[in-house]
């Protein structure tokens, strides 16, 4: 399934003192099974985006197009959309209200009107996937940690069985432990389910090394997309926009500016220390 | 309670060789109720566990900890938030289970917690800074001028009449910070206040933090699980399961690059680089924790050569 | 969208009337409300509206801010005179509306009525335009202070409401954003019957509620560790102190009342004025 982001501009409070130009003329597509990253700080509109995506605000031009159809043009196949675009929250774990992990991961499903056999097989399959063993189904959400809250309220959204999945900061908070748990899990998704994930993210780290591609948002415009070795590559420019690449990449630019011969597109710890061996050896050599 | 602050003043002065917090045999246990299928079965659970800690006048200390190891546990402790079940705490010098310390300790180690939102009172951020003086009974034109210095340090005075809602996290947890300094506190305890923030929130925050360390010479405790901010201490305490597990200078403990994610811990990428050059017979120096040192490091390699 | 909702519509502004000590202007609104019932002669109400316009001008905020208030309660002023004008018995009968009559006497008491209500709006309007919430729960705190003695917690009473004024727009976002996240599981705020919309709302609210306790707790310790046990040797910033203006301001506002209650006996004894 491909999704068209053709013009889309969004202006809240239109026509009021408060207006603000939120999105201006952002055109993106995505296609099927892609991993993208989308970045910028905040304020940048990814999370307007983000939420035009599957309908939750209307845009105030442009158009979103589901498959070639705007997801707009129907009202009453709204659900249907919000169903194969799955978006999870920031702090999804704030929205927990059953009495049950179960029933709170249900609600999605339920709300879809499936029978009762299709919402357990989804309950099940979306807890599966995040970690969550049954041993926890019928304790109440709100006695587990904060990584396992934060794994169910993702589960809630997997258990519509979306074909993609929009998560908001998914690891903001988080310790280290929790955020590796989290991402496993969406990398596992994307690579068993080929689910298409966009991951909105502060952490250039956790982008470095989940995503095939990324798309930059400044001042409510796309302003970089491409491979991360193609933007990290460019760590300068991504510092004007109040943003980061990861450590490593600084290493290298640096280095490269003093004259040596090492790649300027390296971004993970593996990497680099590849990239330095052969530097070292060729040296010695 | 009784109340010993006279006019904000602190009662007691620090001595020469007083330890601005003393950890002996800190212990703090809870009772967890548990549902079984048999009912409710009780449990005690120890958050700290016998931990000893000193930590000097103007030092800038960091706390790291996965979440639920007890860091945030301490944090509260020298505030006197909780009182020790077993073993002492010393703030300046003043038992912290005396209760005619409370508000001597809680003036002088002042504490800033993580949710941004959820620790300013009123509606108008200069009001909100006023109301630990207030609290002490600081006379109100000294107040004023403690809460425009206060706005000064943390280089927010022109929003000194802005409501909180309006402000980003960021912003919000600099006026959290003006609100402790206005309380004039020899000590900051930090209980994660970047965990909510986006990067360039947390980018102000750690720098005000340092500046206020650096120039106006107050003791920093800062509880994180950020690497990069435990960088910038002069201290590093891990805690991991209630028990104390290392400490050192970051230097020191930075290296220990496997026992740090045995804790759940990360490291740097930079220095995460150099422990597996260093694997691979590489000779650099173990303790790189900047990207300049790496840069540097690998330059020197080359010379070396 | 739920983020319209304004409370404590503060419009800033230079003039006498926001200079004014907040518990000066408290007891005015206050006073005013009470001489509106006093008010029965049509004399009456043209200086109550010649001095009510004076205020408005000298507080320099617009008339359109001052209407705004009223349009909320259109609704109760329209009931109002509903009800007035059908309920009311008089000699004058006027119309006859089935079993209803519309009198003389009912269209007077009808027009008084809303023009009472219209009034008293536009007034506590100009008390809470040209007053910040923050000195106005400490006037309302000065205020209660000497019930403190029958129980009254005068402090409490004001710390809660500010921490209320704080709090509002936070918990107005959360409502807006566990709206959003519930929408996105498909959930449902518009279609169906009462009872359903009624169980719509459950999943907004459980989390609302459990958000706001988790806030309530950690504001809690966060104001303990600022030293806050009440209002025990506790100090302000801002002292409220009565300024030379504000005594000017306390002698026109007697001048008002005994005009108004000496127009009341003047109606008595020369009942044609009116």
């Amino acid at each position: 399934m491909s999704i068209k982001i053709s013009h889309l501009t969004h202006v809240y409070n239109e026509g009021t003192a408060f207006e603000k130009v939120a999105l201006n003329d952002v055109n993106v597509e995505i296609q099927t099974g892609e991993f993208i990253g989308l970045i910028g700080h905040t304020g940048s509109g990814k999370s307007t985006l983000i939420q035009h995506l599957n309908g939750i605000i209307s845009p105030t031009q442009g158009e979103i197009l589901l498959d070639n159809e705007n997801i707009h043009k129907d009202k009453a196949k709204l659900k249907e959309v919000r169903r194969r675009i799955g978006l999870a929250f920031q702090y999804p774990e704030y929205q927990l209200f059953e009495m049950t992990v179960y029933k709170d991961v249900a609600f999605g499903p339920t709300n879809l009107g499936w029978t009762k056999e299709q919402i357990h097989e989804g309950v099940v399959a979306a807890l599966d996937i995040v970690g969550i063993s049954p041993e926890l189904y019928e304790k109440s959400p709100f006695e587990l940690s904060g990584g396992q809250k934060r794994r169910v309220a993702i589960a809630g959204v997997l258990a519509m069985n979306p074909e993609v999945l929009i998560l908001d900061e998914p690891t903001a908070g988080l310790d280290p432990k929790g955020r590796d748990e989290i991402l496993a899990a969406i990398r596992k998704l994307h690579e068993e389910r080929g689910i298409t994930v966009i991951l909105v993210s502060h952490s250039m780290e956790d982008v470095a090394k989940l995503v095939d591609r990324i798309i930059v948002m400044h001042r409510g415009q796309v302003a970089m997309t491409g491979t991360p070795r193609e933007i990290f590559s460019h760590p300068m420019e991504l510092e004007k926009m109040g943003l980061a690449a990861p450590q490593v990449s600084y290493v290298f630019a640096q280095l490269k500016e003093r004259g040596y011969d090492v790649p300027t597109d390296v971004y993970t710890v593996e990497e680099a220390k590849e990239a330095l061996l052969k530097l070292v050896k060729q040296v010695k050599a | 309670m009784p109340w010993t602050l006279e006019g904000g003043k602190s009662a007691i002065e620090i001595g020469e060789n007083m330890k601005m917090v003393k950890a002996e045999g800190l212990t703090y246990e809870y009772t967890k109720v548990i549902e079984t299928d048999h009912g409710t079965e009780e449990h005690k659970v120890a958050a700290l566990k016998q931990v000893d800690i000193e930590i000097e006048k103007g030092e800038f200390v960091v706390v790291l900890g996965h979440n639920g190891s007890g860091k945030s546990t301490f944090a509260k402790h020298i505030n006197a938030l909780l009182q020790p079940t077993g073993g002492t705490l010393w703030v300046k010098g003043m038992n912290t289970q005396e209760e005619g310390h409370v508000w001597d300790i809680r003036q002088s180690a002042g504490m800033v917690f993580q949710n941004p939102d959820n620790q300013l009172v009123a509606t108008v951020v200069e009001e909100d800074i006023a109301f630990g003086p207030e609290n002490m009974g600081v006379p109100s034109e000294e107040i004023r001028i403690r809460v425009d210095e206060a706005l000064e340090t943390v280089r927010m005075s022109e929003f000194a009449a802005y409501t909180p809602s309006k402000l980003s996290g960021g912003q919000k947890q600099r006026i959290a910070i003006a609100g402790v300094l206005a309380m004039k506190p020899d000590c900051i305890v930090l209980d994660e206040p970047t965990a909510m923030l986006d990067p360039v929130g947390r980018k102000d925050v750690m720098e005000t933090i340092e500046r206020l360390n650096k120039e106006e010479g107050i003791t920093i405790i800062l509880i994180t699980h950020y690497m990069d901010e435990a960088v910038r201490g002069d201290r590093v305490y891990v805690i991991d399961d209630g028990d104390l597990v290392m400490q050192g200078t970051p230097r020191e403990i930075f290296v220990q690059v496997d026992k740090l994610k045995e804790y759940g811990l990360d490291v740097p990428q930079v220095t995460e680089v150099t422990y597996l050059l260093r694997k691979e017979g590489i000779d650099l120096p173990a303790d790189i924790l900047t990207i300049e040192e790496m840069v540097g490091a690998v330059c020197q390699l080359k010379s070396a050569i | 969208m739920i983020r319209d909702i304004t409370i404590g519509q503060y419009y800033p502004a230079e003039s006498p009337i926001h200079r004014m000590d907040a518990r000066l202007k408290l007891t005015i609104t206050f006073i005013f409300i009470v001489t509106l019932f006093f008010v029965n002669t049509f004399i009456g109400y043209l200086f109550v509206i010649a001095s009510m316009g004076l205020v408005i001008k000298a507080s320099k905020v617009p008339l359109k801010f001052m209407l705004k208030g009223l349009k909320s309660i259109m609704i109760i002023i329209l009931f109002t005179a509903f009800i007035n004008l059908f309920m009311t018995r008089g000699e004058t009968v006027l119309m006859k509306v089935g079993i209803f009559s519309i009198t003389m006497e009912g269209v007077l008491l009808a027009i008084k009525m809303c023009v009472r209500l219209v009034l008293l709006i536009i007034g506590s309007s100009i008390l809470t335009l040209t007053t910040t919430p923050i000195q106005l729960t400490d006037a309302i705190e000065y205020i209660l202070k000497p019930f403190k003695k029958i129980g009254v917690p005068a402090h409490e009473i004001a710390m809660m409401m500010t921490i209320a004024l704080r709090f509002i727009p936070t918990l107005l976002d959360e409502t807006d954003k566990i709206m959003k996240a519930q929408q996105a599981r498909g959930a449902d705020f518009d279609t169906g019957n009462l009872i359903q919309k009624a169980k719509a709302l459950i999943p907004i609210l459980v989390p609302l509620f459990i958000s706001a306790f988790r806030r309530a707790e950690e504001l809690a310790m966060a104001m303990e560790a600022r030293c806050y046990h009440g209002d025990e040797h506790r100090t302000r910033m801002n002292m409220m102190k009565m300024k030379g203006s504000d005594y000017r301001a306390a002698g026109i506002l007697v001048v008002y009342a005994v005009v108004i209650v000496g127009l009341r006996f003047v109606a008595k004894a020369v009942p044609f004025i009116i």
